[in-house]
């Protein structure tokens, strides 16, 4: 893939968005370093003592410029949406650091973090059980300015959430409704809309589109887009489902067993991905294609995810990596030692040979899809009426 | 998988629970099944017309969102619809040319399990928390053939070995909870396989699982369909394993199958607008930029199916006769590819032609 | 499995302290003189009062006595033992399996072996007829919802929560009793013939409790997917409920059961009374009005144990019917 896709791929974008929003060199608006989330193990028959640590999310690193959007993809168990109720202080941080705007969100004050709370939201997987039952729609997106007062005057609430409701494609007549008059493409708008009503600059999503239909995903995920082409927002969009992600993100972080293995641009991850977990699992997922399957050999991985209170020595992934055991194989033949190190030293994310990090001591770049551009893809009713 | 050379055995026998087959027939046949519903707000129906067949080694997925009717017509060949409120109202599910609803509750029990097999969308909670995997598979042999317990025990480790449950003998008494969600899955298909059906119902088999498990799980069933020459029915929403798997698809709308024919050709020329829209409203992973063209609105509440075609309020080829009319499923004429197409659209030769 | 099992009894050790105390405590902390209760309207002359207050510690501190009264605190010598020189007893109390004398100088260990078997039986008869009726006619309802039996179930049951027991107690008594002379009226003697009317008024409300349990209990799980697997799998209808669903179903009900095995010993006070039975309800409700404090708690100690190893058989119960729960 020549380097100039990038560049290609940004003309791509919607023009708007370079209008209302600033990229060029800006301060990353979340910054996240050494992130460290365990929760204790506890056995015991009368007192409880703790015997491990189940490592959900170690040393976890990145950042988010302003109106850009991360992905973070992982399998259950990889820690992706630890990850995100920790940001929040939902769950307290073992260690690291997370900065927003310049501040420590661990360090901060009660009274802070609350105002901070205000500046990230959270949009959930499952809008029905996010939303309160017994509340109107217009309760509910009104809610963060009860609870975050001096927003908006009481009198210009109404109004605005009126307004609230038809930016994300709801009727604002439907103001009244309980949340179980929608379906749930129209819940997760309610979400979002909920999420918009304090102006925040960071989004976090924790699989918003997974619960969702593939007719109605695709009406939210254009929605995510255009919210955050008029307003700016960064993304952080946690999700298991690798073609969303792909559509969706300018980067991507992939996750394994509480690790960030692989971090890069879009087209860097899905084009010419290094690490061995990030090829299986772009190899994995199906191409809804059925001349296209089967284009590239599928790398097939053994068995399961290790449990995360005992992860394997050195490198995390080595128990299920097929290039291990290729390697191990070949030295075997060759009297070569290679795989050692995989199994003594747990490989630093940072790049090697390669444009962007990868925590693999054998990085190799391979090519698992053949991408093509959506403007390429003739779509069976592109021209139709 | 459809050049597969070995011949279930259940095909070579020429009765079924006691009831002569048709040689000629078709392996399974689904007739203008209809499944209503009774509910406190109404009859909702839940198939209507629905029609298929399979063949042995073949590979059929129906294709759905939620609500579309997909699983019921799965439960409905299977003879478990909950009943009530459920009810199969009409048509006919014929196994080797003898219609299943026909045949009394004593013989169809034994069709269940032996000759048509179903696996769940979620293991765990298909699988009784209360008795061990062993237990749960040896069932099979004890209920249906009457194998002594040591004896089903051993087929139970060698089910467990076959579809590549590591150390199967020592987990053979462990409880469903104690596997992971792939290990679990595949101790469902091993029971599902233990009297070797020559029909086996996937409803949703990966959907709760991690795509590499996934993709596993999916290895295994077509190393088992190919070794076992079985006809499977996948049922799933996911275009992604359709098209990695299936040789014909059937997909679902509100209740009705609107679209029908060999995969590679439903998804190049796809003639019915619902699932040119599916296509068009999915993010794919080989295709990057651009904008995804949502279907607009939401799946029918089935209480409140629309006039006509249930489609025509999210259609955009929708016209008057739409609204008037619910197209049945026929042949699209003339410009068609392929004669093994069926949609349930009145536009399908204007929409082929404009493709 | 068994390392479950030793943890569920030692959490009992707290228990068993913690509520015998505050038991103790409670009845300490009855109003009224306790010597001046056992001499009526006479004045009762001090130094008996003395000997009577030492010999029951009622002098000490309240945790000493109770130390005492359990066994963990040697016993002093009474003011008898000390006038003959005799040594004092010891370690005497609820441990060694002393329970000490009732203000009338009856053992309390005498007392309640009378008390203890008649109510025991009474209780058990109750037990086995709310099981098996309760359970069954659960089953009939769970699995015909909407059915007459089903509705019968309901509207019964129904009835019969909503009936105190000394009205219905008193209504068998007359009708079943007098009316028809059925059933013996009085169970002094706690025979087999004498109890079956009143196990059957004792055990009717739990048994509608049960039949109800048993009933939504059933009916959720035979909604249950692996209900549905086990007819996918083509097991007859007699093996998906006795099998596949029964026993799921019956995890709620055991859970109820266990606490009702207790309530029964110690709930039988009024159909103790209506019958006339001397077992321990009655035993206590004469004793808290006598302020014999020995006696009250004595069989509510007892009645704690009871209630304790009730959960423990529970627990076990439980954890053998859902493997899920034995590995925590």
């Amino acid at each position: 893939m020549p380097s100039d896709a990038t560049d290609a791929e940004q003309q791509m974008q919607p023009a708007e968005q370079q209008m209302t929003v600033d990229r060029s060199g800006d301060e990353p608006v979340l910054e996240v370093r050494n992130l460290v989330k365990h929760f204790p193990l506890t056995q015991g028959i009368v007192f409880k003592r703790t015997i491990g640590q189940i490592q959900a999310v170690d040393d976890v690193s990145f950042s988010i410029r302003p109106g850009e959007t991360l992905g973070l993809v992982g399998e259950s168990g990889s820690g992706k949406s630890t990850v995100a109720r920790t940001l929040l202080r939902l769950h307290e941080p073992t260690g690291g650091e997370a900065f927003f705007q310049g501040q420590d969100l661990f360090t901060m004050s009660n009274k802070d973090m609350r105002a901070a709370r205000r500046d990230i939201q959270m949009i959930f997987q499952d809008p029905y059980s996010s939303l309160n039952p017994r509340m109107t729609v217009g309760d509910i997106i009104a809610e963060p300015w009860r609870i975050h007062t001096g927003i908006l005057p009481r009198n210009e609430q109404r109004d605005r959430v009126a307004e609230l409701l038809d930016l994300v494609g709801l009727n604002p007549d439907h103001i009244n409704r309980f949340p179980h008059q929608f379906s749930g493409g129209q819940r997760q708008r309610i979400g979002v809309a909920r999420a918009l009503a304090v102006n925040p600059s960071v989004i976090i999503a924790d699989e918003p589109v997974s619960a969702l239909d593939v007719s109605v995903q695709a009406q939210v995920v254009n929605l995510l887009e255009d919210i955050q082409a008029e307003f700016g927002i960064a993304f952080l969009f946690i999700a298991h489902d690798l073609s969303v992600v792909r559509h969706i993100a300018d980067r991507v972080a992939v996750m394994y067993l509480g690790k960030i293995i692989e971090i890069g641009t879009e087209e860097q991850i899905y084009d010419r991905p290094t690490h061995p977990y990030t090829q299986a699992l772009l190899s994995a997922a199906p191409i809804a294609d059925p001349r296209r399957r089967a284009a590239s050999e599928r790398i097939l991985l053994q068995g399961d995810l290790p449990s995360p209170s005992n992860p394997p020595s050195g490198c995390r992934f080595r128990t299920r990596c097929w290039l291990f055991n290729q390697m191990k194989e070949e030295d075997e033949a060759t009297g070569g030692n290679r795989t050692d190190k995989c199994i003594n030293e747990p490989p630093e994310l940072a790049e090697r040979d390669y444009d962007h990090p990868s925590a693999c001591h054998y990085p190799q770049e391979r090519h698992i899809i053949e991408t093509v551009d959506r403007a390429e893809v003739t779509t069976p009713g592109d021209d139709l009426p | 998988m459809t050049t597969t050379t070995s011949v279930p055995s259940k095909l070579s026998a020429s009765t079924v629970a006691g009831h002569d087959v048709d040689p000629d027939a078709p392996l399974l046949q689904v007739e203008d099944l209809r499944v209503e519903f009774t509910m406190p707000t109404g009859t909702v129906v839940a198939n209507d017309r629905v029609n298929y067949q399979l063949d042995a080694g073949e590979t059929l997925a129906i294709l759905g969102e939620s609500g579309s009717g997909k699983s019921v017509s799965a439960q409905a060949v299977m003879g478990i619809i909950d009943s009530p409120p459920g009810a199969i109202t009409g048509g006919a599910v014929r196994y080797r040319g003898i219609d299943l609803l026909q045949l009394p509750e004593k013989d169809r029990r034994k069709v269940r399990g032996d000759h048509i097999s179903i696996i769940f969308q979620d293991a765990l909670t298909a699988l009784n928390p209360v008795y061990t995997v062993g237990f749960q598979i040896a069932e099979m042999l004890r209920v249906h053939r009457g194998t002594s317990k040591s004896e089903a025990r051993k087929v139970a480790v060698d089910l467990m070995d076959r579809v590549k449950i590591p150390s199967a003998r020592e987990r053979l008494d462990a409880y469903p909870h104690e596997f992971s969600g792939g290990m679990r899955q595949r101790v469902m298909i091993a029971m599902s396989l233990a009297l070797d059906p020559a029909v086996l119902i996937a409803d949703e088999p990966t959907t709760a699982l991690d795509v590499t498990v996934q993709a596993q799980v999916m290895d295994l069933l077509a190393e088992l369909q190919a070794e076992t020459g079985m006809g499977l029915i996948l049922i799933t929403h996911d275009l992604g394993v359709v098209a990695e798997v299936a040789d014909r698809v059937a997909v679902m709308y509100a209740g009705r199958i609107v679209e029908t024919g060999e995969i590679d050709d439903v998804y190049h020329t796809p003639t019915h607008p619902y699932t040119i829209g599916l296509m068009e409203s999915l993010p794919q992973l080989d295709v990057k930029g651009g904008r995804l063209r949502p279907i607009p609105g939401s799946p029918p509440d089935l209480t409140r199916r629309p006039s006509g075609c249930a489609f025509h309020p999210r259609c955009r080829f929708a016209q008057q006769v739409c609204v008037d009319k619910d197209p049945e499923l026929r042949i699209p004429a003339a410009s068609m590819v392929d004669d093994d197409r069926l949609a349930a659209c009145h536009f399908s030769e204007e929409i082929v032609d404009a493709q | 499995m068994f390392r479950y099992i030793i943890r569920r009894i030692l959490q009992f050790i707290p228990v068993f302290f913690g509520a015998t105390f505050l038991i103790f405590a409670m009845v300490f902390a009855i109003p009224g003189d306790p010597i001046q209760a056992l001499a009526g309207d006479k004045p009762v002359d001090p130094t008996t009062k003395a000997v009577l207050e030492d010999r029951y510690n009622l002098e000490d501190p309240l945790l000493e006595q109770y130390g005492k009264y359990i066994g963990l605190i040697p016993q002093d010598p009474t003011l008898d033992q000390e006038i003959a020189g005799e040594p004092g007893d010891g370690f005497a109390g609820v441990l060694q399996g002393e329970f000490g004398y009732s203000l009338n100088r009856r053992p309390v260990s005498d007392i309640m072996a009378d008390a203890i078997p008649k109510t025991a039986k009474l209780a058990l008869m109750a037990f086995v007829f709310e099981i098996v009726l309760g359970i069954s006619a659960g089953v009939i309802a769970g699995l015909r919802r909407g059915s007459f039996a089903d509705n019968l179930v309901l509207v019964s049951t129904l009835a019969v929560i909503a009936i105190p027991v000394f009205v219905a107690g008193y209504a068998a008594q007359l009708i079943v009793g007098v009316r028809l002379g059925w059933a013996p009226v009085n169970a002094a003697q706690a025979t087999f013939g004498q109890l079956i009317l009143p196990a059957m008024v004792l055990g009717a409300t739990s048994l509608a409790y049960i039949a109800r349990l048993t009933r939504t209990s059933l009916n959720e799980n035979l909604r249950a997917d692996y209900v549905k697997t086990a007819t996918a799998k083509g097991l007859p209808r007699t093996r998906v409920i006795g099998r596949h669903t029964l026993r799921n179903s019956l995890i709620p009900v055991i859970t109820y059961l266990g606490i009702d095995l207790g309530a029964l010993m110690g709930g039988a006070i009024i159909t103790e009374g209506i019958f006339n039975i001397p077992g321990i309800g009655r035993t206590v409700f004469e004793g808290i009005i006598r302020s014999d404090g020995p006696v009250v708690v004595g069989v509510t100690t007892f009645l704690v144990v009871i209630f304790m190893i009730s959960n423990l058989l529970v627990d076990v119960m439980y954890a053998w019917l859902d493997p899920r729960i034995r590995y925590e």
